[in-house]
């Protein structure tokens, strides 16, 4: 009886360790996540072009200042397609 | 995708909703039309063609403009001195731009700056302005201007960026450069904080991701400019600047800009009316030169080789069996190039007085009068004195230029046609 005890104490620690560390690992990664989505910033974005087109600028991010960059027209002032 | 008039309209949009953000916009070359006629010179409608998308420069303002190679066969046309001066005080964006490592052996063309500085505010108050110095820089080509040489970007940029670099917060290096070239700067040259090139050559691959080399991000524009690239800096406490990239594909939900759309506008019909006028003028000139004939009663200036072959049947003969002969065949099928000067060689008698007016060629093709003078006082009275040439090679030169025949050798083509 006592050894049947025993082995069922022995289950129940195993158990419970084993769902302490389940938790403790989904904690770290839902902190990694969590992490992540604090990010203020991305360093590279694509505006999607599903975006509405108010939202293309983006948002005042607190940028020192911007740069916009073209190139490689090739003469070109006419849109194609 | 892309388009002038879309990405004035995104920049309008920028200044509405993150208006507070100072910006600037810049171009990294390899932006203005280059296609040459047969001899390298620009065609008159691409010269028509650039000379508008310099205007949309001062119009939709850019302000800084690296000079591709390519581009050298368009600017230098307008370095010239001295006109290069009145020519920039007309059209600023002149003196907006930049090459460091292109330089010219004449001392009559204006040089271009190795860099721009550019003071953006601050955005706190009481803060000094963010100064960004930006460099620029290009690879070679094949065809590239008489004067105008290309020295190796790396070796230019560990001359230039230093000292750049001792005025300027940040440094950008706008360039027409490869991949491999970007990667050497950055890994060679210190102190470059981006770097911003034109090197996409294909509508197969119109979009080249960023990458990181040490310290330096490397950026290169969309094809095209299908998408407009936009580099935001910010100020960490260190008070070195972190940067973040942005692209943003001017597709057909950007409304086209109506004063941009106006301008693109004017610059397709004035490059379609030069190709019309180039045709019309070909077209008229070959219809007058077939029926040229004096006024009644007056001598012609130029008597033609066929008034030649009278007495001279066996030089006749050698010109009408040598290229000369048919020099003005050249020209229909390449209208489109076609311009007045084309018959300074491909026609005879063209003449340009000392007001530079010019009376236009009367006879097609380079017949012997173009060597030898007017011949028309000779076929009314022959004598000995008329028609001799001094110095035949500086004569054939003046046609037969590096440009024009650069596989010209003098002593093979005169074995050919002396007479």
């Amino acid at each position: 009886m006592q050894k049947l005890n025993t082995i069922k104490r022995v289950k129940l620690a195993a158990v419970t360790f084993l769902t302490v560390i389940s938790f403790a690992c989904l904690r770290a990664e839902q902190t990694a996540a969590n992490r992540e989505q604090e990010q203020p910033r991305r360093t590279l974005e694509f505006v999607p072009v599903t975006a509405p087109l108010e939202t293309r600028a983006g948002t005042d991010d607190g940028a020192a200042f911007a740069i916009q960059f073209l190139g490689s027209t090739h003469g070109s002032l006419e849109p194609c397609g | 995708m892309g388009g002038l008039a879309r990405r004035v309209s995104y920049e309008k949009l920028f200044k509405e909703k993150v208006g507070g953000i100072p910006v600037l916009v810049v171009d990294s070359g390899n932006s203005f039309a280059s296609e040459g006629n047969v001899h390298g010179a620009l065609r008159p409608d691409v010269r028509v063609k650039d000379g508008w998308i310099l205007k949309s420069y001062d119009d939709f303002k850019v302000d800084i403009i690296n000079v591709a190679s390519p581009d050298l066969r368009y600017v230098s046309t307008l370095l010239a001195k001295p006109e290069s001066s009145s020519r920039a005080t007309a059209q600023p964006a002149l003196k907006r731009l930049i090459s460091a490592n292109t330089t010219s052996d004449s001392a009559s063309a204006m040089s271009l700056p190795p860099f721009i500085l550019r003071d953006l505010p601050a955005r706190n108050a009481g803060a000094k302005p963010v100064r960004v110095a930006f460099v620029g820089l290009t690879e070679p080509s094949q065809a590239m201007p008489r004067g105008f040489k290309i020295n190796d970007a790396v070796e230019t940029a560990r001359r230039i960026v230093p000292e750049a670099r001792k005025q300027a917060d940040v440094i950008i290096v706008l360039g027409y450069l490869k991949a491999e070239t970007a990667s050497r700067l950055a890994t060679q040259v210190d102190g470059i904080d981006a770097i911003i090139a034109s090197n996409s050559q294909s509508d197969g691959a119109y979009f080249t991701p960023p990458l990181t080399v040490g310290q330096t991000l490397i950026l290169f524009t969309p094809y095209e400019t299908r998408m407009l690239g936009e580099l935001r800096a910010y100020r960490e406490a260190s008070g070195k600047y972190s940067l973040r990239t942005r692209f943003i594909t001017l597709d057909e939900t950007f409304p086209n800009d109506a004063a941009a759309t106006q301008l693109a506008t004017s610059a397709l019909e004035a490059e379609e009316g030069t190709r019309s006028q180039s045709k019309k003028t070909l077209e008229g000139w070959l219809e007058t030169s077939r029926s040229a004939k004096p006024a009644d009663g007056a001598v012609a200036a130029y008597a033609s080789s066929r008034a030649c072959a009278q007495c001279h049947q066996t030089q006749y003969i050698h010109w009408a069996n040598s290229g000369h002969a048919h020099a003005t065949d050249k020209l229909p099928p390449r209208w489109v190039e076609f311009e007045t000067s084309c018959l300074n060689c491909h026609a005879t008698g063209q003449r340009t007085d000392a007001t530079g007016k010019v009376e236009l060629a009367r006879l097609q093709s380079v017949q012997c009068e173009q060597c030898h003078g007017p011949g028309g006082e000779h076929v009314q009275k022959p004598g000995k004195g008329y028609g001799l040439i001094s110095n035949a090679q500086a004569l054939c030169i003046t046609c037969h230029t590096m440009e024009a025949s650069p596989k010209f050798d003098f002593q093979s083509a005169w074995a050919k046609i002396k007479h």
